[in-house]
């Protein structure tokens, strides 16, 4: 990479760490494994930059990989995380949520319904942008998210609701 | 949505993220995959992995690095892992071309994919803190796929586990004996009765080996979901675990078929020499 290319670079990872970092922690709920998953990314992104720079939408390319490295990061053994899972289809807390509990619902989503919601909701991203990401159709993404946003109801429902 | 998210993550730490790292590391890579694209000679059988993965080796460097005590590799049975002589990019080609060669031999015609990245063949990466080298590979043969992850590090204190608020084990705990093992039942969320086995045995080089497996027992043919290996030399460890809960979440899927390694297979890899990093 020439010098110019990484000043880009560092300029745009200083732009957005913050972005990530957040993201990061929405997927993982701890802020060391977030960290470590962003440094994953940037120095995939690293790899790709010139790549990636010709990528119709930068951010989203770059979130796709954050993504990725989060379903990858859960799959290892020493995650601790079930080998059989699913969730209640319908979470209905009847008052809205605290922090804590947000949360923990966000976190009892399967992995690829939680990718769902936080790339749609939280990265902006489109249907399309989010199918092609996690190499779905966009059906899926529509109905997976809309399974999230049930399990979530409350403030994401209503939010959700408004929007359409 | 945003705004309540933000909202509720609040103020977050400061980074721990290191971007000179981050770009060094970047540059590291880029370095060896270059050079690996260039190498002029390859074992046919390390070409897959090899050609593919972004952690190749210096043509300058020996595929085969020669190890300094070869205590295993002679089958003393002295349980201690052979030292190589290697720089860490030189591991983690070494790595992953025997786990890429193991899982070639015992799985004729299987397709690996690096987990991270999507990208075929197997990549293994080193990290600090503590000291390790892992990897994450896709197995797909037939219609199933399973993934097989790889943690090797060099022998000494056991690490200490540590688990954050957030309650995601950030260390695992290490197990050397199923006296360590918790052997109570799990229930799925699907309902299913999980069970937990476990083996003890002394390798051929007179390593321990530990392994540990999750059975459905209500399931139909009663499959095993998911296996760790735990292999505990004098001076190295090595942990190899397979699971097939890669589509759980998808519909139309199953998580319920057996995994494409036997136990025995299993242990042959995580038990190989060559995937130690010894101290």
């Amino acid at each position: 990479m020439k010098a110019h290319e990484e000043a880009e670079f560092r300029q745009y990872v200083a732009a957005r760490m913050d972005r990530l970092r957040r993201t990061a922690f929405l997927y993982c709920r701890d802020w060391h494994t977030a960290d470590d998953l962003v440094s994953t990314t940037l120095v995939k992104l690293y790899e790709h930059w010139r790549r990636a720079q010709q990528a119709e939408n930068l951010d989203a390319y770059v979130h796709g990989i954050l993504a990725h490295a989060w379903l990858d990061e859960r799959r290892k053994p020493w995650r601790r995380e079930q080998t059989v899972e699913d969730v209640p289809e319908h979470v209905q807390p009847t008052t809205p949520l605290p922090d804590g509990d947000l949360f923990a619902l966000l976190a009892s989503l399967p992995p690829r319904r939680r990718a769902c919601l936080v790339l749609r909701f939280y990265c902006d991203l489109s249907v399309e942008q989010t199918a092609e990401i996690l190499g779905v159709s966009t059906g899926t993404v529509k109905s997976q998210t809309a399974r999230a946003l049930e399990a979530l109801r409350g403030p994401a429902a209503e939010l959700y609701d408004r929007s359409n | 949505m945003r705004d309540i998210l933000d909202e509720a993550i609040g103020a977050p730490p400061a980074s721990t993220v290191d971007i000179d790292r981050v770009v060094a590391a970047g540059r590291r890579r880029t370095r060896l995959r270059r050079l690996a694209m260039a190498s002029p000679v390859v074992p046919a059988v390390a070409a897959v992995a090899l050609a593919v993965t972004t952690l190749g080796g210096s043509p300058a460097a020996p595929t085969n690095p020669i190890p300094l005590q070869p205590g295993a590799a002679t089958g003393a049975a002295s349980g201690a892992a052979p030292v190589y002589d290697e720089t860490p990019e030189q591991t983690q080609e070494r790595l992953a071309t025997a786990l890429a060669d193991a899982l070639t031999a015992a799985l004729p015609g299987v397709t690996l994919t690096d987990a991270p990245s999507g990208d075929p063949g197997v990549v293994v990466t080193m990290y600090d803190d503590p000291l390790r080298y892992e990897g994450s590979v896709i197995l797909a043969a037939d219609s199933d796929e399973n993934q097989l992850s790889i943690r090797s590090l060099p022998g000494g204190p056991e690490p200490t586990p540590t688990t954050p608020a957030s309650g995601q084990a950030v260390w695992t705990q290490w197990y050397d004996s199923c006296a360590d093992v918790p052997s109570a039942d799990e229930e799925s969320p699907e309902g299913y009765t999980l069970t937990t086995e476990c083996d003890e045995s002394l390798g051929a080089d007179g390593q321990t080996i530990v392994v540990v497996s999750t059975v459905c027992d209500d399931c139909p043919g009663q499959p095993t979901l998911r296996r760790d290996v735990y292999v505990t030399w004098t001076n190295a460890r090595v942990l190899v675990a397979i699971t097939n809960a890669l589509k759980s979440d998808q519909p139309g899927t199953t998580s319920l078929a057996e995994l494409l390694l036997t136990k025995e297979q299993l242990v042959a890899i995580a038990s190989d020499p060559q995937l130690t990093v010894a101290a």
